[in-house]
């Protein structure tokens, strides 16, 4: 174990740009790796940060209008489901915003979901369900909504589609409250701004929001306490005097595969979610793996088992239902592997005292 | 008095950012100083003198040689003067440059004059994704200026511009005009799917009709635009072999968000 330390501080110590990604681990875990990464001058990205990274645009240039889980369960008459992710994200989605004993909502109407362009699978029952899909492509769905909503004229050849857009659209306006449900990861991000602007010019009249689904990993956790640690989301660089953010340049499989960076610390502790590797991340890049699980790796890399988020020891970590961090105990009772923190802590202090000595 | 130039000794070991290569920072420098300032990316310090032989004295008339897609912000922030590359840039090229003139005569990488107010570029070969896109921390992207590209564009070309002009001579992709508020868009060699996505008060100009028309544009039939010649008459004072005609098939939308922009296609 304190060889493998002494060659994974050895290792980082020597490196040019080190990439710290997968980082499914709990926020201890990641504040110790953004910690390392800054002592380093490395770049840190999580592994599902390709939706996060496009929200936290989004988010930058224009705001967002998020609803939690329990407010669209309990509030919404109007739910617009767009795409396969959400259901992708959360097989069991569905069941959690319509249950089948509901509280007293605003408005009159009864309850109504929206699909669009989703396959086919279970709807609620008793809840009226109307599939917007046809030949259309998903942007452009969301756009004709969008026209729809706001009494914009369009043109689409398929009478019966503009027909369920028409009325989808009135619905939208006639609501209490609308949400709609997608995953970022799957939304281009001109898409992610129709809905947004959807929701502005509904907000004008009645009551709109959005409910963006979590990134797998703890994507969420992650992004947000590098946030709350260096102001900026994932896929930022410390290389530089201050923390340099873009989504292009700092993304750990490209910076991998150019071979611009020269070690990669690949973190993957987290119960019940597994981070796969970047294509090739393994060949002729040295590596330093935290990992809970068993992993297949280079002869010169430098694999640390570690224990599991959640399982292995308590964590905190991104609840979806309560949009927030919360504590999860150990499933698995007191367990002996070190945490992600501990390493990670512990190869800070070799560097440091190999830099003294 | 002859330009300063800088030839790239050999492919960089790592991204260079060369932001600090600009006529208003390297005025009054002599060449020991150009030649010791920073250019690295990474914690391992890499000098100008490191990778680039420098030669010549005009501070105001830049020259880059043999560059490639890794010399990432040449002219990024750019108050005035001049830069020639002869050879690729990287990303952010010229980005939130105000005045000058900067041109490539290679391919260029992601978000060139991205977030630009003013000042001319043009890239002779092909342009990565977001070319006149939103600079980091910045609400709109490119706000005034020209970029003119030969080759072909990526995805998102001139998004969320707010004024000046783009001009593509090869094909463009996806979501081209994406988001634009304003300002205008010249597209010769073809667009990808979802031209002109969410685009507000903008002007996108098509050689041709698109394979993939968005459905919430609507048509409002074959007009005489004015503008058009003027376009074209100012196109061809800068040099370019350029034929729009004054009439096109003028195109409303994008309904789905405010519906005041126009496609223009040439007939």
């Amino acid at each position: 174990m304190d060889s493998a330390l002494d060659r994974a501080a050895d290792l980082l110590a020597q490196a040019r740009l080190p990439v710290f990604g997968g980082l499914f681990t709990d926020v201890n875990g990641a504040a110790a790796a953004l910690a390392l990464a800054q002592k380093l001058g490395g770049v840190i990205d999580h592994a599902a940060s390709s939706g996060t990274s496009k929200a936290a645009r989004v988010m930058r240039e224009t705001g967002s209008t998020p609803a939690s889980l329990g407010e669209v369960r309990n509030r919404a008459d109007t739910v617009v489901l767009i795409g396969d992710g959400p259901r992708e994200r959360d097989s069991k989605l569905l069941e959690k915003l319509f249950p089948a004993k509901s509280l007293p909502r605003p408005g009159d109407n009864k309850r109504e979901l929206i699909v669009i362009r989703a396959k086919k699978g279970k709807t609620p029952k008793g809840v009226r369900t109307m599939e917007l899909d046809g030949k259309h492509a998903l942007p452009d769905l969301v756009a004709l909504l969008g026209a729809a909503a706001r009494e914009l004229p369009f043109e689409v050849r398929d009478a019966a589609l503009a027909k369920k857009v028409l009325s989808a659209g009135k619905r939208l306006r006639e609501s209490a409250f609308v949400v709609f449900v997608y995953d970022p990861a799957e939304l281009e991000e001109p898409v992610l701004h129709t809905v947004l602007e959807t929701v502005r010019h509904l907000v004008k009249s009645t009551r709109a929001a959005t409910l963006s689904m979590s990134a797998p990993g703890n994507g969420d956790g992650v992004n947000l306490c590098s946030i709350w640690t260096c102001g900026l989301p994932m896929r930022t660089s410390f290389a530089g005097g201050a923390p340099e953010n873009n989504m292009w340049a700092f993304e750990a499989e490209r910076l991998l595969k150019s071979g611009e960076a020269d070690a990669l610390v690949w973190i993957d502790a987290l119960d019940g979610a597994e981070a796969s590797p970047p294509t090739r991340a393994f060949r002729g890049i040295p590596a330093v793996v935290l990992s809970s699980k068993p992993v297949k790796a280079g002869r010169d890399d430098v694999v640390i088992e570690v224990g599991a988020a959640a399982a292995d020891h308590d964590a905190e970590i991104y609840l979806p239902p309560i949009a927030g961090i919360g504590v999860v105990k150990a499933s698995s009772g007191a367990s002996k592997k070190p945490t992600v923190a501990d390493v990670l802590k512990e190869i800070g202090a070799l560097i440091d005292k190999k830099g003294a000595a | 008095m002859s330009a300063l130039s800088f030839e790239l000794k050999r492919r960089p070991t790592q991204r260079l950012d060369l932001s600090p290569l600009v006529p208003s920072r390297l005025d009054g420098l002599n060449r020991k100083k150009i030649e010791a300032l920073s250019v690295s990316t990474t914690r391992e310090t890499i000098t100008v003198g490191d990778v680039f032989k420098v030669k010549g004295k005009d501070a105001q008339c830049l020259h880059f040689a043999g560059t490639d897609d890794r010399c990432d912000k040449i002219g990024a922030r750019l108050t005035g003067g001049e830069i020639v590359v002869d050879g690729d840039a990287g990303m952010l090229l010229g980005a939130q440059m105000k005045r000058g003139k900067i041109t490539v005569h290679g391919s260029a990488g992601v978000s060139v004059g991205a977030s630009m107010s003013g000042g001319e570029i043009s890239v002779r070969r092909d342009v990565g994704d977001q070319v006149g896109g939103v600079a980091f921390g910045e609400t709109f992207g490119m706000k005034g200026g020209f970029i003119s590209i030969g080759g072909d564009a990526g995805l998102l070309v001139g998004e969320r511009l707010r004024r000046g002009l783009i001009v593509v001579d090869g094909k463009a992709g996806d979501y081209a005009g994406g988001r634009m508020v304003a300002g205008t868009i010249v597209l010769r060699g073809g667009a990808g799917r979802y031209a002109g996505y969410g685009n507000r008060r903008g002007s996108l100009i098509l050689a041709d009709k698109p394979r993939h028309l968005m459905p919430t544009y609507v048509d409002s039939g074959v007009m005489e635009f004015d503008f058009l010649r003027l376009l074209e008459t100012w196109l061809r004072e800068q040099g370019m072999r350029i034929r729009l005609g004054g009439r096109a098939r003028r195109l409303m939308g994008d309904m789905a968000v405010l519906g005041k922009g126009e496609m223009l296609i040439l007939e």
